[in-house]
């Protein structure tokens, strides 16, 4: 097998910052924040570069969405060893409607043109937490799909994939071309080390437009409000099991 | 206004969270639909059919839905969608809600919502972004509108005395691109983290080791 892997990778707040938000409600702070990519890309990054260093892909491109500094995290991805990059030129109002539905389709249309034969994606985003991307993509692609993905290996003309359920784990076989998202256990991503940091600039990034894939941004989903979750009540140390459970039948919970 | 909610079971039983999603679309208001589908499921549309709030109980049995397939079973959502026109879809935020609604969605080209944990009105959600660090209320201007709901966010619904009528729908052909080949389960005496009544954390700030914390919960259970 010798096709290509396109990989998502997500420019989002880097998972230590603690987030703020915005006073008038709007989003959250992201000006002065630091960013990197999303960690679930970081592991869907490992997973492409694994399966070509194991010669079952030849090719690993990949792909980010937004604004210029986007082209900093497809570097890193190619400093973990991705081979080129494509960044999607989405910036301003666009930037702020573009949600999971508009990024698959942009997933979908670059997956036919750059003719993939499996698409990586992480299982979801530590922003917005929708955990959309991959399925929908293989929805429009009309492929199957490897969700929430601990372990993947090819298995004839297919993949096997375990999965991360609710109470345990599935494995399910699926037909190539398909869809695969990462979940935590799939693998440690590498660190990228200075030479490989080196060649990552060398290395080239194209960009496009959605337009010229044919990919329409406009969004029906309006956000309304953006606030702190409400402020929790500091708790008490008890001393025994006896006291707490008086406590919580005191307080009506048992 | 109707909604259709996407059950999830294990063929034998109803799995608690489908309870959860129903109390969620009869917020809604209009009608409540649950839709069933599996290898053998009788049983789970008898259970569903006494739930409170639910008033029709769609079932749809193929082999083909063995191990719930969001590939199967989204052609079939597809044609049931195709038939009754609901205007929201929604299932429980769990492993199989989170993967089969967004490829129902991508298939209706709108943009679904996951994992809400409030209803503001019939198009107006609430759901937690940044882990839960904030919040969003989100108005969706969708057609039909797609979502995923947090089970420990409602309430479960009634399992009695409700009574939907029953009614079988045709299933469109096997795809056939995805295998189910297995589960593994851990057998665990404890409820699902997504649906127990009482959570105890612990770890590391508590600095005690988790066999200490499994020997408290014990006792909790006694008393």
């Amino acid at each position: 097998m010798s096709g290509r892997v396109l990989v998502g990778v997500k420019r989002v707040i880097d998972y230590a910052v603690k987030i703020r938000v915005k006073p008038d409600k709007t989003g959250v702070v992201t000006d002065g924040v630091k960013h990197s990519m999303n960690p679930f890309c970081e592991i869907a990054v490992e997973e492409a570069v694994r399966l070509r260093e194991k010669k079952l892909m030849k090719e690993v491109i990949a792909v980010s969405c937004g604004p210029q500094q986007c082209q900093e995290t497809i570097r890193t991805a190619l400093a973990m060893g991705a081979d080129r990059g494509i960044h999607v030129e989405v910036s301003g109002k666009d930037y702020e409607n573009l949600g999971p539905l508009q990024v698959s389709k942009i997933m979908a249309a670059l997956a036919k043109k750059e003719e993939a034969s499996l698409v990586i994606v992480g299982k979801q985003a530590i922003d917005g937490d929708c955990n959309q991307t991959g399925q929908m993509t293989a929805a429009l692609l009309d492929w199957p799909q490897g969700t929430f993905a601990s372990e993947v290996s090819v298995d004839g003309d297919g993949l096997k994939v375990e999965r991360e359920i609710d109470g345990g784990l599935e494995s399910v076989r699926i037909k190539m071309p398909a869809v695969v998202t990462a979940d935590l256990r799939l693998n440690e991503p590498r660190y990228a080390t200075l030479p490989n940091i080196m060649k990552a600039k060398k290395k080239k990034i194209a960009s496009v437009k959605p337009a010229d894939l044919g990919v329409e941004l406009t969004s029906r989903l309006e956000i309304l409000a953006v606030e702190d979750p409400p402020q929790r009540q500091s708790g008490v140390k008890v001393e025994s099991v006896q006291d707490l459970v008086t406590k919580l039948r005191d307080s009506g919970t048992l | 206004q109707s909604t259709l909610v996407i059950a999830e079971h294990t063929n034998e039983k109803l799995t608690p969270i489908t309870l959860n999603a129903i109390t969620a679309a009869s917020k809604l208001g209009g009608e409540v639909s649950c839709l069933v589908a599996g290898t053998d499921c009788a049983k789970v549309a008898e259970e569903l059919s006494k739930v409170q709030g639910v008033k029709k109980v769609l079932v749809a049995q193929h082999a083909a839905y063995k191990g719930s397939l969001p590939e199967e079973l989204t052609p079939l959502i597809l044609a049931t969608q195709q038939q009754f026109s609901f205007t929201h879809i929604c299932a429980g935020a769990s492993a199989f809600g989170k993967s089969l609604l967004p490829r129902v969605a991508a298939k209706l080209d709108v943009a679904p919502i996951s994992d809400i944990i409030a209803i503001k009105s019939p198009d107006t959600f609430v759901r937690t972004i940044y882990a839960g660090n904030a919040l969003c209320t989100v108005k969706c201007n969708e057609k039909v509108k797609v979502f995923t709901v947090r089970g420990t966010s409602f309430e479960a619904a009634l399992t009695t005395g409700g009574s939907a009528t029953s009614e079988q729908v045709s299933t469109p052909a096997p795809v056939g691109m995805s295998e189910w080949l297995g589960q593994n389960l851990t057998k665990s005496d404890r409820p699902e983290l997504t649906s127990a009544k009482v959570v105890v954390s612990g770890g590391r700030c508590r600095r005690i080791d988790f066999s200490q914390q499994e020997a408290d919960c014990r006792k909790m259970k006694e008393k």
